[in-house]
């Protein structure tokens, strides 16, 4: 009896939801997205100059940590970085108006990834997920309409388009789906859900705020709060997806992001989100906002389907965002204390680290012994993220085991002296002091020499 | 509002998460009133300014007023060694070596919004006393305008150091130096040299004290200065938009105790934590390099508790046992105690003690590093503090 289950099952598959991907819509939300993201984009990479991160990520810092298999990416001198976030911020501003948008969103992706991939101390959920939101925008027909691409070809009486396969709307929805799911599967634990960690950490100091303070200063406040943002993280895309409870979970959106906004530093990610989850909603909804003598005709013609072997790659990589946030699932251990598997998995704010690390270098012949402090290497910034990764450290050790060798001309053993505390619980060391991290693989996962979660609760502030 | 959140949640069909989200913002009854940390942060940022920093600038102040009166009287009779100049300088640099570790607001460096005033007063560790007797040779000091010109490390405290203590008539440049290839520094006599000497100090001692005084004035809530930031942090200050960033600015500046105290001022000379090129102890003239250690360590219990013991304040240790974190001060204040006795045990001068002692002088560094261990992850942890740069980027 299953089998024919099965069949009817890929039958229904087949017959609704392949036919529904490839019904054409407006192409308006596409467009209004594209707008809107280009503008994010091109004011997250203003950040860099305006806030001084490109000395303070890119030129202050003597080493990078790279990624596995990105240890080629070279490193240009300040000016040249300069060049690459203007050149990032004015191809995402070509992306928002639709101008040249082939050439832009690649440029935009390009340049923006190139940035990411510089430092992995410098990765952040979001800018991961502005890297794949880019990445979609590559090949979405998304400056069909409401575009200067579009414009100019009306003037040139080559209209474009104004209708698009639902495919590109629903690849965004469920991108999308992806982080609120997966972000909210990252909370189901102890920590989040019966102590209230991190948040009872992070929220102690904003109790000074005016008005909300005093609420956040409710003993129960980080539980709620926590449990609220883990009801948000795993429904909220629920919600979004049917018609009916669309309008109220946008606002429950916009209240989410605002609150984060207010409680915590995350930049982009309240604005990226509350602008991404637009695509939601019916695909010709910017129309309604966009004065009748200026609005672009919603032409019937629409842009090629996806081909049979595009839409094989399409489903591969959903497969793999539904898969990447599961890897650390492949062996034993705490994701939140190791670390492995914690990149590209949507474990957003869930926990806090705190660490001390300093390296200690022997020489195998004379028998030296010198320790050595991570800030001779690093800049604060660094040294704060590493301090929780174990891979990093690893990778800092094999620079220091290098450099030492070169300069005492012998073969230097390096181990690493690092204590960290998860969730506020009293540090312990996350990697055996006695290994040799010079023989250590930082890609190689589980990573050798990391230490086990000694558990217990984390701490109480209360 | 209550029926207008209800309603909306009851059209979300969010669930109860929400809806006790919805209340906690909108409909819950109102709240107990809040535990007192944000009176108590507020107290203690007060009272680190007003209790600890301002009282070490205005005794630095006066110190400094002390040094130069001295050195005034040792430049009228150059053939004596300048004792009281000495035991003036000692004095002073007691309370600099506790001020060390205060540098927030003007005292900092301009990169963490500061205006480099430490700097004037104190550029170790980019003291140059090569730099010193050069400047001396040249008789730089006899123009203010051309000293101020000079790098910093022509002048301040540790230069002074150079002046007032270096025993004999070498100077301390390579052979390959100016002063040196073009034989002036061997055109002057011993006399010219100790009276050049004691001259260029009670220059210095003039700019230091006028530093001094630049710095008191401003940190003086009276002027306006700084420590009404402090006061204010989180309301009215133009610095500090919430106590936090005011506590995680104090924060950084207690890291001196792990970058410099542990590492530069013990670990590098002490072959203990490597180096790259010479390492020498800090004040080696002078022979003051394990009181300015003690002095150190001295500065973070006056941070730490508000005082010198626990039961002074309020400090960081009263905000800990408002958080719960109760042994996580108790910890603090018994590894406080060791430092101290470890600190008590490594006596001066400091190149001979590591020569000759060097398992004392390993057991203070290890002291101090389980200071550090303690205050950089677990007080980092539990008062969410952060250091101001680790905030460039954003967080999730």
């Amino acid at each position: 009896m299953a089998a024919p289950q099965a069949h009817l099952s890929l039958d229904g598959l087949r017959n609704r939801l392949l036919p529904a991907l490839d019904e054409s819509c407006d192409a308006a939300s596409l467009a209004a997205f594209r707008f809107i993201f280009g503008l994010i984009m091109a004011w997250g990479g203003s950040r860099y100059l305006t806030d001084d991160w490109l000395r303070l990520l890119f030129t202050g810092p003597t080493f990078h940590f790279h990624y596995p298999g990105f240890f080629w990416i070279p490193e240009l001198s300040a000016e040249d970085l300069r060049t690459v976030i203007l050149v990032l911020i004015v191809s995402s501003l070509g992306v928002a108006l639709g101008l040249f948008y082939r050439v832009c969103v690649l440029v935009m992706f390009t340049s923006f990834t190139y940035l990411e991939l510089l430092d992995v101390t410098n990765y952040l959920n979001h800018h991961y997920l502005a890297g794949l939101l880019s990445f979609l925008l590559l090949f979405a027909p998304a400056q069909t309409t409401l575009s200067v691409d579009s414009a100019v070809a009306g003037m040139l009486h080559r209209r474009y388009p104004a209708k698009v396969p639902r495919f590109w709307i629903y690849l965004l929805r469920f991108q999308i789906s992806v982080v609120y799911f997966y972000a909210g599967l990252a909370k189901l634990g102890g920590d989040w859900l019966l102590h209230g960690q991190p948040l009872q950490i992070w929220l102690s100091p904003l109790h000074a705020l005016p008005v909300i303070g005093s609420l956040l200063a409710f003993p129960a406040a980080p539980l709620i709060l926590s449990w609220c943002g883990f009801l948000y993280d795993t429904t909220i895309w629920l919600f979004l997806w049917q018609r009916k409870t669309r309008l109220a979970a946008y606002a429950f959106v916009l209240a989410f992001h605002t609150l984060t906004r207010v409680f915590f530093d995350i930049g982009l990610f309240p604005w990226i989100m509350s602008a991404a989850t637009l695509i939601f909603f019916e695909p010709d909804w910017p129309r309604r906002y966009i004065p009748r003598r200026w609005r672009p005709p919603a032409t019937p013609e629409r842009t090629p389907g996806v081909s049979s072997s595009g839409r094989l790659l399409w489903a591969a990589y959903a497969a793999l965002q539904v898969l990447i946030p599961l890897r650390h699932n492949l062996h034993p251990g705490d994701v939140l204390w190791e670390e492995d598997g914690m990149r590209f998995s949507w474990k957003v704010m869930v926990r806090e680290k705190s660490a001390s690390v300093d390296f200690v270098a022997v020489g195998t012949h004379s028998g030296k012994r010198r320790r050595l402090s991570a800030f001779k290497y690093l800049s604060p910034r660094q040294v704060r993220e590493m301090g929780g990764q174990p891979d990093l450290i690893v990778q800092l050790a094999h620079h220091i085991g290098g450099e030492l060798a070169a300069r005492w001309g012998e073969p230097v053993r390096v181990s690493a002296d690092a204590r960290v505390s998860l969730n506020g619980r009293r540090a312990v060391p996350i990697l055996d002091p006695e290994c040799d991290l010079t023989q250590v693989d930082p890609a190689h996962t589980p990573l050798a020499c990391t230490l086990p979660h000694p558990g217990g609760a984390p701490a109480q502030l209360r | 509002m209550c029926t207008g959140l209800v309603a909306a949640s009851r059209a979300a069909l969010l669930g109860a998460g929400m809806s006790s989200l919805s209340g906690l913002f909108g409909c819950s009854p109102a709240p107990p009133a809040p535990p007192g940390d944000p009176a108590l942060r507020q107290k203690i940022l007060q009272h680190f300014g007003e209790e600890v920093l301002l009282p070490e600038l205005q005794q630095f102040e006066a110190q400094a007023r002390d040094l130069l009166s001295a050195c005034r009287t040792a430049e009228h009779a150059p053939t004596d060694a300048p004792e009281d100049a000495r035991l003036a300088f000692a004095t002073a640099m007691q309370t600099w070596q506790r001020i060390e570790l205060m540098q927030i607001g003007p005292l900092a460096t301009m990169e963490r919004g500061g205006e480099d005033l430490r700097d004037e007063i104190y550029s170790w560790p980019v003291s140059n006393t090569c730099r010193v007797d050069q400047a001396l040779t040249k008789q730089e000091y006899l123009s203010t305008d051309t000293l101020l010109g000079q790098t910093v490390n022509a002048r301040g405290l540790d230069a002074m150091e150079h002046l007032l203590f270096t025993e004999g008539f070498q100077n301390a440049c390579a052979a390959t130096i100016d002063i040196n290839k073009n034989r002036e520094w061997d055109q002057l006599s011993e006399e010219d040299i100790q009276t050049r000497r004691l001259k260029y100090a009670r220059v210095l001692a003039e700019l230091v004290y006028e530093k001094a005084k630049e710095a008191t004035a401003a940190y003086d809530p009276a002027k306006g200065g700084f420590v009404t930031e402090l006061i204010n942090a989180g309301s009215d200050s133009s610095i500090y938009s919430s106590s936090q960033d005011a506590f995680n600015d104090w924060a950084e500046a207690l890291f001196y105790l792990d970058v410099q105290t542990k590492d530069m001022k013990i670990g590098e000379p002490a072959g203990i934590q490597e180096c790259a090129i010479a390492c020498p102890v800090e004040l080696p003239a002078s022979g003051h390099s394990a009181a300015a250690i003690a002095e150190n360590l001295l500065s973070f219990d006056l941070q730490f508790f508000g005082g010198s013991r626990p039961e002074d304040g309020p400090g960081l240790d009263d905000l800990l046992i408002n958080v719960k974190q109760k042994s996580i001060a108790r910890e603090m204040a018994d590894l406080l105690d060791q430092a101290h006795a470890a600190a008590a045990a490594v006596p001066d001068p400091l190149v001979q003690t590591i020569a000759e002692d060097p398992d004392a002088v390993q057991v203070l560094y290890d002291a101090i590093r389980a200071v550090r261990n303690l205050y950089e992850i677990e007080v980092f942890s539990v008062l969410s503090l952060e250091l101001p740069d680790t905030g460039a980027s954003d967080s999730d």
